[in-house]
């Protein structure tokens, strides 16, 4: 039974294409203020110091990036923030586990030990998140991850 | 005393950025610079998210024998109607409604309210070197 989509994200959400179609050109527009790159077929995304309210919008476009390209991880680098508001580090934790339901496990990295008190002081606490220290940790730890399941498939 | 009139996320990105330069000023160490920017920043973002906006003062203390920074917010929102319960814990980051209160408790000295207020919110946090 076709249901309402309300949104062109949704739209596209999961279909294969190579062209880029008009929402995802829309996608890159919208991330393109953030450092990413693919490495070992997991998306690392370096957040920038100057996220503001639109940040929802800029977080779901991610979910749909890795949704549409399959990734089988997400990095989320934080080594450039000295501060990281409440409301975002829920949307973070939020866009982890979701991240996780795609099958796309998602490692919180670089966090600097000044944001790590602050974040200890707001009671924020990434539970049920994986941290990493650095990104070399964060994509071992997505290869380790990976190879397990390997092994849980095929009987190991 | 610099004063910031805050109706969005913009707004909020000016208090913060505002605050780390005030901050300069004042001989806190470099950690505690960010711990205060950042209950700058939960206190500018309750007035967006919780008043539909307000205003935000910075100022830098002197006293005679000690420095310290201030932030006052002000709103004319629906007001903090159970402090106490808005102070405790869990009823903090983990749902939407989260006011981030009791971490700006925890990061400043001082956290100072008018319980008795009929009207809006302000609160007064102080942190001293």
């Amino acid at each position: 039974m076709a249901t309402k989509l309300s949104t062109d994200e949704e739209l596209t959400a999961g279909v294969p294409s190579s062209g880029a179609s008009q929402p995802e050109l829309q996608h890159v527009r919208t991330l393109s203020r953030y450092a990413m790159h693919i490495t070992n077929d997991c998306l690392v995304v370096t957040l920038p110091t100057d996220l503001d309210s639109e940040v929802t919008r800029e977080l779901s476009a991610l979910l749909n990036l890795v949704d549409r390209h399959r990734h089988r991880g997400l990095v989320i680098d934080l080594s450039l923030m000295d501060i990281l508001p409440s409301k975002l580090a829920s949307l973070l934790e939020q866009l982890s586990r979701a991240s996780s339901l795609l099958n796309a496990p998602t490692v919180i990295c670089g966090i600097k030990p000044g944001l790590a008190s602050a974040l200890a002081l707001l009671g924020i606490r990434f539970d049920g998140v994986r941290k990493a220290r650095n990104m070399d940790h964060a994509l071992a730890e997505l290869t380790q991850l990976r190879s397990a399941n390997v092994a849980v498939r095929s009987g190991y | 005393m610099v004063e910031f009139v805050v109706t969005d996320g913009r707004d909020v990105k000016n208090v913060v950025e505002g605050a780390q330069a005030m901050l300069r000023e004042v001989p806190f160490g470099r950690a505690e610079r960010f711990l205060v920017a950042t209950a700058v920043s939960e206190l500018a973002r309750n007035l967006v998210v919780h008043a539909g906006g307000g205003v935000v003062r910075l100022s830098v203390l002197e006293e005679q024998d000690r420095r310290g920074f201030e932030v006052v917010t002000e709103d004319e929102g629906p007001g903090i109607a159970d402090w106490p319960l808005a102070l405790t814990e869990g009823y903090s980051t983990a749902n939407s409604l989260g006011l981030g209160l009791p971490g700006v408790q925890r990061i400043m000295d001082e956290l100072d309210f008018d319980e008795n207020r009929l009207v809006g919110t302000r609160i007064v946090a102080r942190k001293w070197v």
